[in-house]
């Protein structure tokens, strides 16, 4: 069993509190795996450490039920575990309340009352209780939503930048996370996940950004006529990026950290504008009004490129440029110390080829002085 | 040993755990696994327990690109571990006075 397949187990034990607090315990286990992994434990080692999903769900939960009656479940689906009294276990405890140093009989309470009126003010108080508890739930209601919006945990509230209809932020790990949006604009902010996917059919504009690039993660992003802006978040670079999207209309930004792959597989664009930092950028049977791409590192390598426009800076890295048509203006710039110095420029272009169906190539070496 | 007995001196061990500092989630559990038994779905509810009773305050930290969660105690919390262990040696002296004086008063 993976993690990953621990953590949905888990949840799917959780499923009887609330969603607030279900993610606050998937958010803790999270936390824990990370930290162990840090400390150098196998993935197997940690889920044996961390036991069946199934005893951990019922330990967190009968702690629960035991500790705190604010935590209660909110569905009711979960039985409270055995150590719990029932409800005629508790009218009978009260019942013989007092009789806890051997007595045997039911004791009267201060004003010589019996159990009866004892049984009564329980009831009053169990309503308070009730009322009292609902009002907080009321209460949280209101002020939760607001508290997360100003942590950066928010939901369903527009973003200044944009009118997007939809922020989806969390900071926690996701297995498996699919966006099926059918129209409007999105934000998918803060995400981590080791596998993401987005369906996007219609709409005006996608920002996708702070994604954890944790090994192995894959964003597949399936848009089929919108734009897409999506850039590294706290200094994270993008994970490894698919993006098809083949009837797109819109303007396509991205830009590409160390450690990423991005993939962009056919459609048309406005404008394409890339920011390659490393990795690599690959882009196949784009058709795009302009495109302008700046390398200062990594990889970049076009397949049939047919652009009206194309203009590629290049401070580092290696280029393949496979273009359809169009016209090409190719500038490369290498820093250095000095003219004379060129052998210390740093990151400058290593490998340049260019395979053209027909068009015209401007090529240009200009060395930019530091 | 009985489960309120233990609870009682887990929430003690935790608090301990974080006296001098804050702390988070793992640490703690490595930090006690010496002393006493205690796994990630035992130490949850504590802390929330704990959290929500005014005894410890929670932050948030990005740590190697990725969000912790830090434990500190609080004032309340100090008094709550000063009780427990006025408690806990209150308990042993009884222990003392009972069963090492008949284990004495058996070898006499």
């Amino acid at each position: 069993m993976t993690y990953n397949e621990w953590r949905d187990e888990l949840k799917n034990n959780l499923l009887s509190v609330s969603e607030v607090e279900r993610n606050q315990v998937l958010d803790y286990y999270a936390e824990a795996y990370a930290d162990r992994r840090d400390a150098g434990f196998s993935e197997k080692d940690i889920i044996v450490e961390f036991g069946a999903p199934y005893d951990a769900a019922q330990r967190v939960l009968g702690n629960f039920f035991v500790e705190d009656g604010a935590l209660l479940p909110v569905e009711g689906k979960v039985k409270p575990p055995k150590s719990l009294p029932s409800k005629e276990d508790t009218t009978a405890l009260n019942n013989t309340r007092g009789a806890e140093n051997g007595d045997e009989r039911p004791a009267p309470d201060k004003g010589g009352r019996k159990t009866a009126s004892a049984a009564k003010l329980f009831s009053k108080r169990t309503i308070v209780i009730a009322l009292t508890l609902a009002l907080i739930i009321l209460a949280a209601a209101i002020v939760l939503p607001i508290v997360f919006a100003y942590k950066g945990v928010s939901w369903g509230e527009a973003s200044p930048w944009d009118t997007s209809r939809i922020v989806y932020s969390r900071s926690s790990p996701y297995k498996n996370i699919k966006f099926n949006i059918e129209a409007g604009n999105v934000i998918i902010r803060s995400v981590e996940s080791s596998d993401i996917a987005v369906t996007y059919p219609v709409g005006d504009g996608l920002r996708f950004d702070g994604v954890n690039n944790a090994d192995g993660d894959e964003l597949d992003l399936s848009l089929l006529k919108t734009g897409l802006h999506a850039s590294a978040y706290y200094g994270q670079d993008l994970p490894v990026m698919t993006v098809d999207v083949p009837q797109s209309v819109g303007v396509v930004e991205l830009t590409v950290g160390s450690a990423a792959t991005v993939t962009v597989e056919g459609g048309a664009y406005g404008e394409l504008n890339a920011v390659v930092k490393g990795g690599s950028l690959a882009l196949n049977g784009v058709n795009s009004n302009s495109a302008d791409i700046s390398l200062r590192g990594g990889e970049l390598r076009t397949v049939g490129l047919d652009a009206n426009g194309v203009k590629v800076s290049t401070h580092g890295g290696v280029a393949y440029l496979g273009l359809a048509g169009g016209i090409v203006e190719y500038n490369i710039s290498c820093k250095g110390i000095g003219k004379r110095n060129v052998d210390n420029r740093q990151g400058f272009l290593r490998y340049l080829n260019i395979n053209m169906s027909f068009g015209t190539v401007t090529v240009t070496f200009a060395l930019v002085q530091k | 040993m009985d489960t309120q007995l233990k609870k009682g001196i887990l929430d003690l061990c935790v608090l301990h755990a974080i006296e001098h500092g804050e702390s988070y989630g793992y640490k703690i559990i490595s930090d006690l696994q010496d002393i006493i038994e205690i796994s990630e779905s035992t130490l949850y509810p504590i802390l929330r327990r704990l959290e929500t009773g005014g005894f410890v305050t929670t932050r948030t930290a990005e740590y190697n690109g990725r969000l912790r969660r830090y434990y500190s105690i609080t004032e309340l919390g100090r008094v709550k571990l000063s009780d427990g262990c006025r408690d806990l040696q209150e308990i042993n002296t009884i222990y003392s006075k009972i069963f090492l004086s008949d284990a004495n008063g058996g070898k006499q």
